[in-house]
């Protein structure tokens, strides 16, 4: 059975140039890779330096905000549910958050959120100025401030919703909205969008999914973030699994048609179904390739394991009878890792292409 | 009193570097400043300065050398300096900081203004190149 998650997400992203979703375990150490990752991705778009530490802060303070309301005791599971988005949609950044709440902050929060949303940029730098001043500390340890200087720095009001679970907790989301074109007058992306990627990304157990341009060393990142969700596996598939994930991420750097600007774009997912591991890359291609494509990951599939070694010997030895795969070794070695060969789709999106391939572990 | 230990922090991804040596006449914070417990991170800060305060420097110069901060730290610093303001009132001594920004980073460089007005202390706003 084909696995369409990878391109179902590129659907549903499939305007933004930048897209980062994580439903992972939740530490201080994801933040680091994370900004990382995203570091990687908007030192292209993004010239001047205020701008991106302006993200990095707004990134930050969302993502401390989790933390910070999450709840506590919470199992280091592999998925919780709770979700980090940023994306690049049209003129602007978004930075989106959802995190488990107890309905009794609820009051509170909302109050804190309503009340620095409806004043004035003057009244919010009077109410700044007093915080700083003022040594009374919130129990949460600052996050009034963190609102204000969200608002602040954005220009924009914070979008949230809560959507209550049970008596006693809430799913809490929360949106900032950062334009990186102050023209960009787009409608704002609704909460509603996140909604529904979480709900995508659960249903199929992702955990990770990233799109954008995967020319650059955007994957090192990467690597060490999906290595931290995976750090305790065997080392056996820890191994296998950092493999497979090198050579799917290489493999949307080569294979990916150009776009205009010179971007090669393409979309990464990686999770666990509930008995495998599932690395998943997406990107646009040209249609003559895609058939190449489908053609050779057919020709891989049907190999048994042995007759894969002798092929991958023989590459190595002669390289490729078919000049225009360039892949090398990477697609030979990951049918010979995954369990069932390479799921290998191409989807149309009116006249795009877009070319999918899913590998478990 | 000659023996106030001296506070040295290597800098981390999340953390900033940190020197407190009244000997050296060195206060310094500078990296990044991250922490989600900004009170284990300058709680140690505040206290030492608490002590050094009962007998300061004839001039102490604080300086900010920092590249992302959160706004918990933002407030810490606001605490620091309100201390340092404090030391130099009590004691007659000449207290001052210095905030370095990078060019184009605008919220940094609002941050120190807004330190400056609602402290009210002598912090200079210095440009540093990008590196």
């Amino acid at each position: 059975m084909s696995d369409t998650t990878n391109s179902i997400l590129y659907s549903e992203l499939g305007a933004d140039d930048l897209s980062f979703v994580y439903l992972g375990k939740f530490d201080n150490s994801v933040l680091g890779f994370a900004t990382e990752i995203l570091k990687g991705h908007i030192s292209q778009t993004v010239e001047s330096e205020g701008k991106k530490n302006k993200l990095s802060f707004l990134m930050i303070e969302s993502f401390q905000n989790i933390l910070r309301y999450g709840l506590a005791g919470r199992a280091a599971e592999m998925t919780s549910g709770e979700v980090f988005i940023v994306r690049k949609h049209k003129g602007s950044y978004y930075i989106t958050t959802g995190n488990y709440v107890e309905n009794v902050n609820i009051g509170p929060m909302r109050e804190k959120l309503e009340r620095v949303n409806s004043l004035s940029p003057e009244d919010l730098k009077k109410l700044f100025m007093m915080t700083l001043q003022n040594k009374k500390i919130s129990k949460q340890g600052g996050a009034g401030l963190g609102f204000m200087e969200m608002v602040r720095k954005t220009k924009e009001k914070l979008d949230f919703d809560f959507v209550e679970l049970d008596s006693e907790r809430s799913f809490f989301y929360f949106q900032l909205r950062l334009k990186d074109d102050p023209e960009d007058d787009s409608p704002a992306l609704p909460i509603s969008a996140t909604k529904n990627i979480k709900r995508m990304m659960e249903q199929n157990g992702r955990f990770i999914a990233l799109k954008g341009d995967f020319r650059q060393s955007a994957i090192n990142p990467i690597l060490s973030m999906a290595e931290n969700n995976i750090s305790e596996e065997s080392l056996r598939t820890q191994r296998s699994l950092y493999h497979i994930l090198v050579e799917m991420l290489q493999n949307i750097a080569r294979h990916a048609a150009q776009t205009e600007d010179g971007r090669r774009e393409g979309m990464f997912s990686m999770g666990y179904d509930g008995t495998s591991f599932v690395v998943s890359a997406s990107n646009g291609i040209e249609p003559d390739s895609a058939q190449r494509l489908l053609e050779y990951v057919g020709k891989l599939n049907s190999m048994t394991r042995e007759q894969l070694d002798d092929y991958y010997k023989r590459v190595l030895r002669e390289g490729h009878d078919d000049a225009t795969i360039s892949s090398g070794l990477g697609l030979i070695d990951v049918a010979r890792d995954s369990i069932g060969g390479i799921d290998c789709t191409v989807d149309s999106y009116g006249e795009a292409r877009i070319l999918s391939m899913t590998a478990k572990l | 009193m000659d023996t106030l230990r001296k506070i040295y922090r290597a800098k981390s991804d999340f953390y900033p570097r940190m020197v407190f040596d009244k000997e050296e006449g060195v206060f310094l914070i500078e990296g990044r400043s991250l922490p989600e417990d900004s009170e284990a991170v300058y709680g140690p800060v505040l206290d030492w300065l608490d002590e050094y305060g009962t007998q300061p420097n004839s001039e102490t110069k604080m300086v900010f050398n920092l590249e992302y901060y959160n706004s918990a730290s933002l407030r810490k610093f606001a605490d620091i300096l309100k201390k340092l303001k404090q030391i130099g009132m009590d004691n007659g001594t000449k207290v001052s900081a210095t905030w370095y920004y990078e060019d184009g980073d605008e919220s940094s460089l609002e941050n120190a203004e807004d330190l400056a007005s609602s402290i009210d202390i002598d912090l200079e706003m210095k440009m540093v190149g990008n590196a």
